[in-house]
C-alpha cells in the first residue's frame, strides 16, 4: 500500500470513529443522531477508496440519506427526546476503556502480523461490479438475500409491537439500531 | 418361563405402583390391596429362582438379554447368581413386610406405597441387571425415592427436621453416585468395544492403574450407600427420620446395595484394585464395626440405636468384603441377608412400639414384655441375633465375615471381634430396659399387642432369623456357588495356576499374623479359597 | 438444476408467519385463540414435510438441508409447537395474538436456517433472524416494567455479540477467502493457511464467543438470569430452549465441518467455558428464590454440560448426536419447566419458588409433571435428562475431557440441591392456602406432552440416539464430499468482494 492511500484509509478511519465515539458519549439523543452522520460518512468514503462503487453510493442513498433522517425523525416525534438526558455511562466507565483500549492493541497486534493476500488485480469498471453483484445475489446468494428481507419483516413487526405500548417509553427503533450497531459496535 | 422372572420381579412393583397413580386417594382398601399384591407378587418369583437355581451348573442363569441401544453399547441384560437370588429373596420378603408395616399409615397412602413399589423394583434391578446402564439407572430408582418418602412422611427428631435429614441423605448418596458414574464411563471407556455389559466388560483386561483408581471410586461411591465411616453420617439421621416401612427397606435393602454394588463392580471386575485397597477397606470396615456399636451405646433414642447398629453390621459386611477370600465373602453376604431380616424386624417393632407408646427415648420406657408379648419375643430374637449368638442367622454370618478376616489381617480381626461385646452390651441393656423394667401405667394407659397383620410380618421375620441360623446351609451354598462360578476368566486361570504352585491349607494364613506378610500373600490366600 | 423440494418447511414458516400477522387482524380469530392452533399446526406439518424431504444442498452448499437440519427442525419445530398450544391459553390471547405467533414463527424459520447453513453468511443471518424476533417477544409483557427491561438487555448485548461474530466472521473471510464450511476446511489445509493460524483462531475464537452468548455460557450468560426473569415465561420457554438450541445447531455444525487444524486453541477455549458455566451456573443457582432466575442460571449449567461433549472434539459424531439429543430433551425440559412457571404466574402472581408451595394439593396433576421435569433437569434416570446427561458424559470421556466429566458429575450433585429445593416447595411442604388452583387446559396439555416426552426418551432413547447418529454423519460426510465442488463456489465468492482474493 502507498503511502498517499495510506493517508487516506487513516483520515477516513478518523472520520468513522471519532464520531462513532461521540454517538455513544453524548447525553443527547438527538445529538448522537446527528453524529451518525459523518460515521456514515466516513464508511462510505472506505468504500469509496476501495472502489465499490455501488456500496458507496447505497450507503450514501440508505444510511447517510434515509435511515439516519427516519432516525432523527423518530426521535423528534418520541417524547422527552429533546431533553438532554442521563449519561450514557456508569462507573465502569474507566474499566471498560482501559479494556477495550488493552483488546484493540491485542487485536490490532494479531492482525497486523498477519501476511494478507492482497490482490494486485486492478478493480473492474463499475458497471461489471454492480451486474455480477446483482447477479451472485440473485444466484448463489438467493438464501442470504431473502432471509434479510424476513429479518426486516421481523424487525418491522418486532417494533410495531413495542412501539403501540400502553404507557411509557420504549426501545422503538430498536431493530433499525441494532442493524447499524453490527457494524459500529465490532470496530 | 425362567428367564422371565426377573423381569417379572422388577417390573411387577413398579407396574403396581403405576396403578396406585391412578387409583383415587379415597379408596384406601383398594390402594392397600393393590400394593400388597404389587409387593407379594414378587415372593414366588423369588422363592422360584432360589429353588431353579441350578448348583451344578453355577454361574448366571435365568439369563434375558436383548439390545437396547446399540449404537452406545446398552443392553437389556438381567442374570442373577446365587448371590443375587438370595438377596432378591431378601427384598420380596422385606417389602411385603414392609406392605404390612404400613397398613394403617393415614395420610397420603397412595403416594407413599407408589414410591416405595417404585425404589423396591429398583432394588430388583440392580440385583439383577448385567449391564452397568441399567445397574445404575436401577440404583438411581431405588435410591432417589428416598427423599420424597422421608421428607413428606418422616418424623423430625433431635432438633433434624425431616427435610434436613432428607436432603443430607440424597446429596451425599448422589454425590456418591457420581463417583460410580465416574468409575463407569471410565469401564466404558476402556473397554475397545464400548459397552455397558457387565460380561463383555468382564472379559476386558483393565490395567493396573485403572483398576486402582476405578475401584478406589466405585469403593467411596457405592461405600457411602453400605454407611462406610466416615461417609455414614448421612444413615443415623435418615434412618431416625424415615417412617417403619421405609427404614426397613433402607436399612435392610438398600445399604445392602452400597455392598453389592462393591463386591459387582469393584471386586469382581476390578480383582487387581481390590487387591490394592483392601487393606483400608479392612480398617475402615473395622473402625465402622467398633464406631458404630460405641455410638449405639450412648443413643438415647431408639431408632438412632438401630441405625447406628446398621452402620456397625455393615461394617461386618465390608469386613467380610475386604477379606477378598471366599469365607470372608460369603459372610459378607449373609451378613446383608440376616441383617436384612434382623433390621427389618427392629425397625417394624420400633414402629409399633413408637405407635403405642408415643416416643421413642429409651429411658421412659419400661415393662412392656407384660402389654405387647409377641413384640417383645420377636424383638429379643432379633436382638440376639444382632450380636451373633449361636442358632440365629447372625452367628453363622458373623462367625464367617470374621474368620475371612482372619485368614487375611488377622490383626483387624480381632480389633473388629471386640465390636461383638459392645453390640452385646447395648443390645441386651435396650432390650432389658423397654421389655424387662418396671412398666409405668400413669404413663401409658393402654399398650394393645401387635395386631394380626403385624404379628404375621413380625413372627416370619423372627422366624427366618431362627431358620437360617438352624438351617444355612441352603443359603450358604447358593452364596458359594455364585461367587466361585462368576469370577472373571483370568481371575480363575490365574487360580488355577496358582494352585499348581502353591497347595498349603488355608489355615496356614492363619500362621502369618502380621499384616504386611498378609498383604503380600494376597493372591495366594484368595486363589486358595477359590479352588478350596 | 435445484432440487427445491426440500425448502418447503422453511417456505411453509414463512407463509405461516405471515397469514398468522394477518389474520392476528381479526378480532375473532385472535380471541378464540385460533391463531395459536394454527401455528401449532403449522409447525406440525412443518416437522412431517421436514422428516419426509429429500436431503439437498441448493445453492452450492449455501444451505445444506441433510440430516443434521432435520434434527434440528425436530428441536425447534416441537418448541414452537409446544409453546404455541400453551399460548392458547385464555389468559395469553392478548391484542399482539398474531404479532406474538409471527414473531416467534419467524424466529424459528431464522433457528433453522442456522442448523441448515452451509457457511458464515447464512449461519449470521440465521442468528439475526431469530435474535431481532426475540427482542420484541422478551419485550411482550408490557405492563411489566422487567419485561421492558429484559427487551433492552437481549437487544443491547445481543447486537455486541452478533456484532463480534460478524467480526469474527470477517476475519476468518479474510484469511481464508471463503465463507462456506467446506471450503474453509479445504482452505485451511492448504499449505499457504499455515502462516495465517493466528489470525484465522482470532477470528473463529470470535465466532465461538458469538455464539456463546447465543447459548448463555459463561462468561457470556449475564444477560440470561435478568431476560429469563424479565420476559414472559412462554418467551423464555422458547428463549431457554429453541434460540440455545439454535446456537449450538450452528457451533456444531461450524466446528463440526470446519476441521480446523491443531484445533488446541478452539478446544482450550471449548473447556474453559464449560468448566466455567458448570460451575458458575450451578452454584449462582443454588441461592435464587425466583424459579425463572433459577431456572436461567440451571440452564447456564446445562449450556456448560452439552459444552463438555463440544470439548471433546467437534469431529467425533458422538459428540454431535449426544448434544444433538440432549438439546431435543432438554427442549421438553425447560419448556415444561417454563410452563409450570406460567401456571404458576397465572394462578398466584408470583415467579418465586416458594408460590410452588404444597402444589401436590393444589392441583397434583401439575405437581407430579413438576417434579419429573426437575428429576429430569437433575438428571435422575428413568428421565430423558439421565440418558442425555450420561451421553454427553461418554462422548466427553472418549474425547479424553475427564476432568470435565468428574467437574460435570460433581456440580450436578449440587444442581440435585436446589432442583430438590423446589420438589421441596411442591410436595413436602403443605399449602398455606388450601384452595385448588385453576390451570389453562391448553397448558396442561402442553406440559403434559412435554412429560410424556421426557419419560419416552428416558425410558426408549434408541430412535433419538439414532437420529443423532445420522445428523452426525450428515455433517461429516458433507465436509468430505463437497471438497469436489468447492471450485464454483469460489467464483462466486470473489466477485462481491473482489478485493480480497487470496
Amino acid at each position: 500500500m502507498d503511502t498517499a492511500s495510506l493517508l487516506v484509509f487513516i483520515s477516513l478511519g478518523v472520520l468513522t470513529l471519532v464520531p462513532a465515539l461521540f454517538v455513544v458519549n453524548s447525553r443527547s439523543i438527538v445529538h448522537a443522531g446527528f453524529w451518525l452522520l459523518p460515521c456514515f460518512l466516513g464508511v462510505a468514503g472506505l468504500y469509496a477508496a476501495l472502489e465499490a462503487h455501488f456500496f458507496f453510493v447505497t450507503q450514501l442513498l440508505i444510511y447517510a440519506g434515509a435511515i439516519l433522517v427516519l432516525v432523527l425523525f423518530a426521535l423528534m416525534l418520541t417524547r422527552n427526546a429533546m431533553n438532554p438526558t442521563e449519561s450514557q455511562s456508569n462507573r465502569l466507565k474507566p474499566v471498560a476503556a482501559l479494556v477495550c483500549t488493552a483488546f484493540a492493541a491485542g487485536s490490532t497486534f494479531i492482525l497486523v502480523k498477519h501476511p494478507w493476500a492482497i490482490t494486485t488485480d486492478t478493480p473492474k469498471p463499475a458497471g461489471v461490479q454492480t451486474e455480477a453483484l446483482g447477479n451472485a445475489l440473485i444466484q448463489n446468494y438467493a438464501v442470504p438475500f431473502e432471509v434479510a428481507s424476513l429479518l426486516l419483516l421481523a424487525a418491522l413487526i418486532g417494533a410495531i409491537v413495542l412501539a403501540k405500548s400502553d404507557r411509557g417509553p420504549v426501545p422503538e427503533p430498536a431493530p433499525l439500531a441494532d442493524l447499524t450497531s453490527g457494524t459500529a459496535g465490532g470496530e | 418361563m425362567n428367564e422371565w422372572l426377573l423381569t417379572i420381579t422388577i417390573l411387577a412393583p413398579m407396574l403396581a405402583a403405576v396403578i396406585l397413580l391412578l387409583i383415587p386417594e379415597k379408596q384406601g382398601l383398594a390402594i392397600r390391596l393393590v400394593a400388597l399384591a404389587g409387593a407379594a407378587i414378587t415372593l414366588p418369583p423369588a422363592i422360584l429362582l432360589c429353588l431353579n437355581y441350578d448348583r451344578a451348573k453355577g454361574g448366571y442363569q435365568f439369563v434375558q438379554d436383548f439390545a437396547w441401544v446399540p449404537t452406545l453399547g446398552i443392553r437389556y441384560h438381567v442374570a442373577a447368581d446365587g448371590i443375587s437370588v438370595v438377596l432378591i429373596l431378601l427384598t420380596a420378603v422385606l417389602i411385603t413386610g414392609g406392605v404390612f408395616a404400613s397398613w394403617t399409615r393415614p395420610d397420603r397412602t397412595k403416594e407413599f406405597l407408589s414410591l416405595l413399589l417404585l425404589l423396591v423394583g429398583g432394588v430388583f434391578g440392580v440385583f439383577a441387571a448385567r449391564d452397568l446402564f441399567f445397574l445404575f439407572l436401577f440404583y438411581e430408582i431405588a435410591v432417589l425415592p428416598m427423599y420424597l418418602l422421608i421428607g413428606v412422611w418422616g418424623t423430625s427428631s433431635q432438633g433434624r427436621t425431616k427435610e434436613y435429614s432428607a436432603m443430607k441423605l440424597t446429596l451425599m448418596l448422589m454425590a456418591g453416585s457420581a463417583f460410580i458414574l465416574v468409575a463407569i464411563l471410565g469401564m466404558y471407556s476402556y473397554s475397545t468395544v464400548h459397552t455397558f455389559d457387565m460380561d463383555a466388560l468382564a472379559r476386558t483386561k483393565f490395567d493396573a492403574g485403572f483398576q486402582h483408581w476405578a475401584f478406589f471410586a466405585v469403593y467411596v461411591g457405592f461405600g457411602i450407600l453400605a454407611g462406610i465411616f466416615p461417609l455414614h453420617t448421612w444413615s443415623p439421621d435418615g434412618h431416625a427420620s424415615a417412617p417403619t416401612a421405609v427404614s426397613m427397606l433402607h436399612a435392610g435393602v438398600l445399604m445392602k446395595l452400597g455392598a453389592y454394588g462393591v463386591l459387582r463392580l469393584g471386586i469382581q471386575m476390578l480383582p487387581q484394585g481390590a487387591q490394592d485397597w483392601s487393606f483400608v477397606m479392612a480398617c475402615i470396615a473395622t473402625i465402622n464395626v467398633l464406631y458404630g456399636a460405641i455410638s449405639a451405646m450412648g443413643q438415647t433414642d431408639l431408632k438412632y440405636i438401630i441405625a447406628y447398629s446398621s452402620v456397625s453390621h455393615m461394617g461386618m459386611v465390608m469386613l467380610g468384603l475386604a477379606s477378598l477370600n471366599p469365607v470372608g465373602i460369603n459372610g459378607a453376604v449373609m451378613q446383608m441377608v440376616s441383617h436384612g431380616v434382623m433390621t427389618g424386624l427392629f425397625f417394624a417393632c420400633v414402629g409399633l412400639i413408637y405407635e403405642r407408646a408415643h416416643t421413642r427415648i429409651v429411658a421412659k420406657m419400661g415393662g412392656f414384655a407384660t402389654k405387647m408379648p409377641i413384640v417383645a419375643v420377636c424383638m429379643t430374637v432379633g436382638g440376639l441375633a444382632s450380636f451373633g449368638l449361636p442358632a440365629t442367622s447372625g452367628f453363622i454370618a458373623e462367625f464367617l465375615c470374621f474368620y475371612g478376616m482372619w485368614l487375611r489381617y488377622p490383626a483387624l480381626a480381632l480389633i473388629a471381634i471386640l465390636g461383638i461385646v459392645v453390640t452385646a452390651v447395648y443390645v441386651l441393656r435396650m432390650m432389658q430396659k423397654i421389655f424387662f423394667g418396671q412398666f409405668n401405667p400413669e404413663d401409658y394407659h393402654e399398650l394393645p399387642d401387635a395386631r394380626t397383620t403385624e404379628r404375621v410380618a413380625i413372627s416370619v421375620l423372627a422366624c427366618c432369623l431362627i431358620g437360617i441360623g438352624l438351617y444355612p446351609k441352603p443359603f450358604v451354598d447358593l452364596i458359594d456357588i455364585g461367587w466361585r462360578t462368576t469370577q472373571r476368566p483370568d481371575v480363575i486361570e490365574q487360580a488355577r495356576r496358582q494352585h499348581v504352585a502353591d497347595a498349603t491349607h488355608p489355615l496356614a494364613a492363619l500362621l502369618t499374623p502380621s499384616v504386611h506378610a498378609a498383604n503380600s500373600e494376597t493372591n495366594n490366600d484368595r486363589n486358595r479359597g477359590l479352588t478350596r | 438444476m435445484t432440487d427445491y423440494r426440500p425448502l418447503a418447511p422453511y417456505a411453509l414458516l414463512t407463509i405461516l408467519a405471515l397469514a398468522v400477522a394477518l389474520l392476528g387482524t381479526v378480532p375473532a380469530a385472535r380471541r378464540s385463540g385460533a391463531l395459536g392452533w394454527i401455528t401449532a399446526i403449522g409447525a406440525g406439518l412443518a416437522l412431517f414435510i421436514s422428516s419426509q424431504s429429500p436431503e439437498a444442498t441448493p445453492w452450492l452448499g449455501m444451505l445444506r438441508l441433510d440430516a443434521f437440519s432435520k434434527a434440528c427442525n425436530v428441536i425447534f419445530l416441537a418448541a414452537l409447537a409446544i409453546i404455541s398450544i400453551a399460548s392458547t391459553a385464555e389468559e395469553h390471547r392478548t391484542a399482539f395474538a398474531g404479532e406474538f405467533y409471527a414473531l416467534l414463527t419467524l424466529s424459528t424459520v431464522g433457528l433453522m436456517l442456522m442448523g441448515a447453513s452451509g457457511g458464515l453468511l447464512t449461519m449470521y443471518l440465521g442468528l439475526e433472524l431469530s435474535t431481532i424476533a426475540l427482542f420484541a417477544l422478551a419485550g411482550f409483557s408490557k405492563r411489566e416494567k422487567r419485561s421492558a427491561e429484559a427487551a433492552l438487555k437481549l437487544l443491547i448485548l445481543g447486537s455486541v455479540a452478533s456484532a463480534v461474530v460478524l467480526y469474527g466472521a470477517s476475519i476468518v473471510y479474510g484469511v481464508l477467502g471463503t465463507t462456506q464450511f467446506f471450503e474453509m476446511s479445504a482452505a485451511m489445509s492448504h499449505p499457504h493457511a499455515a502462516g495465517a493460524s493466528a489470525a484465522l483462531y482470532f477470528g473463529i475464537t470470535f465466532i465461538v464467543a458469538g455464539l456463546a452468548f447465543k447459548v448463555a455460557a459463561v462468561p457470556f450468560h449475564l444477560w440470561a438470569p435478568d431476560v429469563y426473569e424479565g420476559a414472559p415465561s412462554l418467551v423464555t420457554a422458547f428463549l431457554s430452549t429453541a434460540s440455545k438450541a439454535g446456537g449450538f445447531a450452528a457451533l456444531l455444525r461450524f466446528l463440526g465441518s470446519v476441521q480446523v487444524p491443531e484445533d488446541r486453541t478452539i478446544s482450550t477455549l471449548l473447556i474453559v467455558l464449560s468448566a466455567i458455566s458448570m460451575i458458575v451456573g450451578n452454584l449462582s443457582a443454588l441461592s435464587q428464590k425466583n424459579f425463572k432466575r433459577m431456572l436461567g442460571y440451571s440452564g447456564v449449567a446445562q449450556s456448560g454440560y452439552i459444552l463438555t461433549a463440544l470439548a471433546a472434539g467437534s469431529a467425533t459424531s458422538k459428540t454431535i448426536s449426544s448434544a444433538l439429543m440432549y438439546l431435543l430433551l432438554y427442549a421438553f425440559t425447560n419448556v415444561a419447566a417454563f410452563l409450570v412457571a406460567q401456571a404458576i404466574h397465572d394462578a398466584t402472581g408470583s415467579d418465586q419458588i416458594s408460590a410452588l408451595r404444597g402444589l401436590h394439593r393444589r392441583r397434583p396433576t401439575l405437581a407430579f409433571c413438576a417434579v419429573v421435569v426437575m428429576f429430569s433437569l437433575g438428571g435422575i434416570p428413568p428421565l430423558a435428562g439421565f440418558v442425555g446427561k450420561l451421553y454427553l458424559f461418554t462422548a466427553a470421556w472418549d474425547g479424553g475431557q475427564r476432568c470435565l466429566v468428574l467437574i460435570g458429575a460433581l456440580t450436578s450433585v449440587a444442581a440435585l440441591y436446589y432442583y430438590l429445593m423446589v420438589v421441596r416447595q411442591i410436595y413436602l411442604l403443605d399449602p398455606e392456602d388450601d384452595r385448588k388452583i385453576t390451570v389453562a387446559p391448553a397448558i396442561v396439555m402442553a406440559i403434559s406432552l412435554c412429560t410424556a416426552a421426557i419419560l419416552a426418551i428416558g425410558i426408549y432413547p434408541r430412535p433419538f440416539v439414532t437420529m443423532g447418529e445420522a445428523a452426525a454423519s450428515a455433517v461429516q460426510v458433507t465436509s468430505v464430499a463437497h471438497q469436489r465442488e468447492a471450485a464454483p463456489v469460489v467464483a462466486a465468492s470473489d466477485v462481491s468482494s473482489p478485493h480480497l482474493r487470496p
